[in-house]
């Protein structure tokens, strides 16, 4: 515990700018959003007509059934810019949990001390996680308050959930990917740059899936296993991507954790 | 005759095809200063961190306490105080923060050793370690390494960054360690400190032990530093004989290492018109480049 209590403390300043600018974000723009879908919302038949004409809202898998919601403005929202910067906050740590160590030459410090080195990564994990996932509950409540706020109207809560959610499971998948990621390349001096692009990439990659109607290629981009559209039409998550999902966080923990404990820890 | 506390035997490691160590082996007795001298890139860092685990060797073995330095790696640390040769934490701790968190690894909540050593040392506990000189960093990393009074000190050129005031107050410590039952490892490249704190060294070349011996012992093995002035002049053929070597030779006097009787040395400057000669004991820097040639 000791490991987690410092490591945790040096990401003290992180997790509040964070929670603080993601609160901050959600009550600013909520309300901007939510007005506009009440706007869109008037006139079915025109709401049809933009989605039909608007490629990109095709491609980011909004549909006019999912937006004329009143919280279908809020699943946009949060589907193209909460979880994503959540997801780079979620690779970062999980990256710079591990390679701060080796970039900064502290390894010499913290894998020489009398604990097992599978412990020192699991403590860091756990460290890693509550900083990410704080972040993650505090944009979940405030953005639950922001949208009874300003939809006074109501609001469908299990739709709500099933998005504000999506925003922790994806920084589930994102933290998984950046711990594994770092055991690999543990001298990466821009963890940050990093975890943008890849996250990046993934977005790209799940675009030009749904554009092309490649869906195997959708297993590979997170930010598409749990869209608005699917999640109205469904009544729910796609099980499969929540399956997979897992899949995925238990494979790169694992993965990193026993390569972590066999490789030769060279400093840069 | 006590057991050894260090142990290695033929250890191996390569990074790829890359050199690290081709062949070590030496023994630490307790109670033993041990110098581990050679030149940058020798493998002294390499042995070092496969003793401690950071590496795992291509072959060969290694062990501390007479458990294996990988399988037991963090039942060793409880009572091994490490101090890296580029020390380098946590950048935004505070010094006093990182040395509380390096005490509570060892299950330490005492801070009455870490108020200790930082007086001793000079070292401000307020300032954070990004504020701090590479020589306080280098106290920071000497206190954490001394915090748990570890039975097996293994320093990593401890002294860079260093300065000589703090240098003597740093291997007062050591002694005092050293009398209290602590066993040092001591790598470096500086050979006076060696010679000044270590009763025995091993010597490290491209990877391989070249020499253990005591530090009285490699004195006293007949290496004697010769000069000689004489009429006339001297060349190479004057002193080709066994045991000399290191031989310089300008302006027609000689300086040159010698081993080996010195009968046969006194013979030979006697067959000289000698104007000048002297006979000193070599430092072990002197000792050190013949080793190297």
């Amino acid at each position: 515990m000791v490991v987690f209590k410092y490591e945790l403390k040096q990401m003290k300043t992180l997790i509040i700018a964070w929670s603080v600018v993601m609160a901050a974000l959600a009550f600013v723009l909520i309300p901007v959003f939510t007005d506009i879908g009440k706007s869109i919302t008037g006139d079915p038949q025109q709401l049809e007509q933009m989605v039909s004409d608007n490629q990109f809202l095709q491609a980011v898998g909004m549909s006019a059934d999912f937006l004329s919601k009143p919280i279908g403005m809020y699943g946009f929202l949060n589907g193209w810019f909460f979880t994503l910067a959540a997801s780079v906050l979620a690779m970062h740590v999980g990256l710079s949990v591990n390679t701060k160590d080796f970039v900064g030459k502290s390894a010499d410090f913290i894998y020489t001390k009398p604990l097992d080195r599978g412990k020192v990564f699991l403590s860091k994990l756990l460290a890693a996680s509550v900083a990410v996932f704080t972040v993650g509950i505090v944009y979940f409540e405030v953005s639950y308050l922001a949208l009874r706020i300003n939809l006074p109207e109501g609001f469908e809560m299990w739709m709500f959930l099933h998005l504000a959610f999506s925003l922790i499971m994806l920084q589930a998948i994102y933290l998984a990917l950046g711990i594994f990621v770092g055991v690999i390349w543990p001298r990466n001096r821009r963890p940050l740059l990093l975890a943008v692009t890849l996250v990046f990439v993934t977005v790209v990659i799940g675009t030009f899936a749904a554009t092309m109607g490649y869906d195997l290629l959708l297993f590979l981009s997170p930010p598409k296993f749990f869209g608005g559209s699917v999640i109205a039409s469904m009544g729910g998550y796609d099980m499969r991507f929540v399956y997979w999902l897992f899949f995925l966080v238990i494979t790169f923990i694992s993965s990193g954790y026993f390569i972590f404990r066999k490789k030769d820890l060279i400093t840069v | 005759m006590n057991e050894p506390v260090i142990e290695v035997k033929n250890l191996k490691k390569y990074y790829g095809k890359q050199r690290g160590i081709e062949d070590v082996s030496f023994s630490v007795q307790e109670g033993d200063i041990f110098g581990f001298i050679g030149p940058n890139g020798a493998g002294k860092s390499t042995t070092i961190r496969t003793l401690l685990a950071l590496l795992k060797p291509t072959a060969g073995s290694a062990s501390i306490f007479g458990k294996d330095c990988i399988a037991h790696a963090s039942d060793i640390a409880k009572d091994v105080g490490y101090l890296s040769g580029e020390p380098s934490y946590y950048e935004n701790m505070k010094a006093r923060e990182f040395l509380k968190y390096s005490a509570e690894l060892y299950g330490r909540k005492d801070s009455s050793r870490l108020e200790e050593l930082s007086e001793r040392l000079q070292l401000d506990l307020k300032r954070k370690i990004e504020d701090l000189s590479m020589g306080n960093k280098k106290k920071v990393g000497i206190i954490s390494a001394l915090l748990h009074s570890p039975k097996l000190l293994i320093l990593d050129e401890p002294t860079s960054g260093l300065d000589p005031l703090m240098q003597q107050i740093f291997f007062d410590i050591l002694r005092e360690e050293n009398e209290n039952g602590t066993t040092i490892l001591f790598s470096s490249h500086v050979l006076s400190e060696v010679q000044k704190l270590c009763n025995k060294v091993a010597i490290i070349k491209e990877g391989v032990i070249i020499d253990t011996q005591s530090i009285a012992e490699l004195r006293k093995n007949g290496y004697k530093k010769v000069s000689i002035l004489a009429d006339g002049g001297l060349d190479e053929d004057d002193l080709k004989m066994d045991g000399v070597a290191d031989l310089n030779i300008r302006d027609g006097s000689a300086s040159f290492i010698y081993m080996g009787p010195v009968n046969d040395l006194l013979q030979r400057i006697n067959s000289f018109q000698v104007r000048d000669v002297f006979i000193e004991e070599p430092s072990l820097e002197e000792i050190f480049l013949h080793y190297y040639q």
